[in-house]
């Protein structure tokens, strides 16, 4: 999206646009509710209402340009995230038990047959992945967040971010090469 | 491509997920509805904060500034000598300070108001000018005491060894007036005499010096 057009989307959606509202919700809640279902969380479209209500509630104070409005998204989403799973406070994390559905991509068939081919076995994979580990490639890949703004949202420093990725990368090639998968 | 480029790409695939079309229904109208009052208010919170920063700053100088004489009076209070214009600046208003020296502005005044003495009129002033006094009288009576013993020196002093030279008159009963009038080199030539000078005192002493101090 052109810096202008996201301003403009941005200032609409500060003045309590309903359009502008659904623009940005249809475009960042299924990489947000991906990311809280990849991370276990307890009711993850009830904690996708939550983040969008302090999205909805912080507006006013954001400054930024599209990118940072991504990064504070996730930031909010990681927040709610560890909120949730304190309040729930139960069974440990069972990637299994709600694997998520993938977006249909019908416009890329290629996509759509390696995500549905891929679903169980990324599934697998992020399950042997510490909590940590988890959160920061996920951040990474799905919340296209730079190391800063992934050190912002979980509260460690950059050096920290980049240690737990590459353990986790590491983690994911160890576990693919087990199974002999083969990608 | 590696499996780890692979495995990230299947992930972007894989993850996203879209919401329960029913959410959206529900959600975007309450957020643009939160969004609207959370902005109203945040505009009103920015509009009321300026006068109220404003009113604060004033409110904090005014604060500051009358302190200052509250701290002054109380450092008078505790017996510190507040500096003269803060002393003049409570005399304006008719406030006597405590704990302070007489000022000559004050003793003026009241000496003109009374048309007496300040040393009679006021017991403070009393206690000012006779410690002023007693310092005078010490330094007298200091200066006194080295002219004495000076002069002493002088007196016990044989004719050669008060010169140095057994055959030579002393300058006293030569006619030589020795040192100098103002020089400090232990008395006038009138001091070898066995008589004893005429006690002289400083011209420009203060009528007050008199005071306690004996000859």
């Amino acid at each position: 999206m052109p810096p202008e057009r996201f301003t403009s989307l941005l200032e609409a959606a500060r003045e309590g646009s309903e359009a502008a509202w659904q623009e940005l919700y249809n475009g960042l809640a299924p990489v947000v509710l991906g990311y809280l279902r990849a991370n276990a969380a307890p009711d993850p479209e009830d904690v996708l209402s939550e983040v969008f209500l302090q999205v909805a509630r912080d507006i006013a104070g954001f400054d930024g340009e599209e990118r940072g409005f991504r990064s504070w998204v996730f930031t909010i989403a990681h927040h709610r995230l560890i909120d949730a799973r304190r309040h729930s406070a139960r069974r440990p994390v069972d990637l299994s038990a709600e694997p998520p559905e993938p977006r249909g991509r019908a416009d890329d068939a290629a996509d759509e047959a390696l995500a549905r081919i891929g679903v169980e076995e990324v599934q697998r994979v992020l399950s042997a992945l510490s909590e940590e580990q988890r959160a920061v490639l996920l951040l990474r890949v799905i919340g296209d967040l730079s190391i800063e703004d992934v050190a912002k949202a979980v509260g460690k420093r950059p050096g920290a971010v980049k240690a737990l990725q590459r353990r986790g990368l590491a983690a994911v090639k160890r576990e693919l090469a087990r199974k002999g998968v083969t990608l | 491509m590696n499996d780890v480029a692979l495995f990230t790409t299947a992930l972007r695939a894989a993850v996203p997920t879209p919401p329960d079309p029913r959410l959206g229904a529900n959600l975007v109208p309450r957020l643009a509805e939160v969004a609207r009052a959370s902005t109203i208010e945040a505009e009103t919170q920015a509009t009321r904060r300026r006068p109220r920063s404003r009113l604060a700053l004033v409110a904090r100088v005014g604060i500051a500034v009358a302190l200052i004489p509250l701290v002054l009076a109380g450092l008078a209070f505790a017996g510190v000598t507040v500096p003269e214009p803060a002393r003049s600046a409570f005399h304006s208003v008719g406030v006597t300070l405590p704990n302070q020296p007489a000022t000559r502005g004050e003793r003026s005044s009241t000496e003109e108001s009374s048309g007496l003495p300040a040393l009679t009129t006021t017991t403070e002033t009393t206690t000012s000018e006779a410690q002023s006094q007693g310092n005078s009288d010490a330094a007298h009576q200091h200066a006194l005491q080295q002219r004495a013993k000076a002069r002493g020196k002088a007196i016990g002093h044989t004719r050669g060894k008060a010169i140095g030279l057994k055959d030579l008159t002393p300058p006293g009963q030569t006619g030589e007036t020795g040192p100098p009038a103002h020089s400090n080199a232990g008395g006038s030539s009138a001091s070898h005499s066995s008589q004893p000078a005429p006690k002289t005192h400083p011209t420009n002493v203060p009528s007050g010096h008199a005071n306690g101090h004996s000859k």
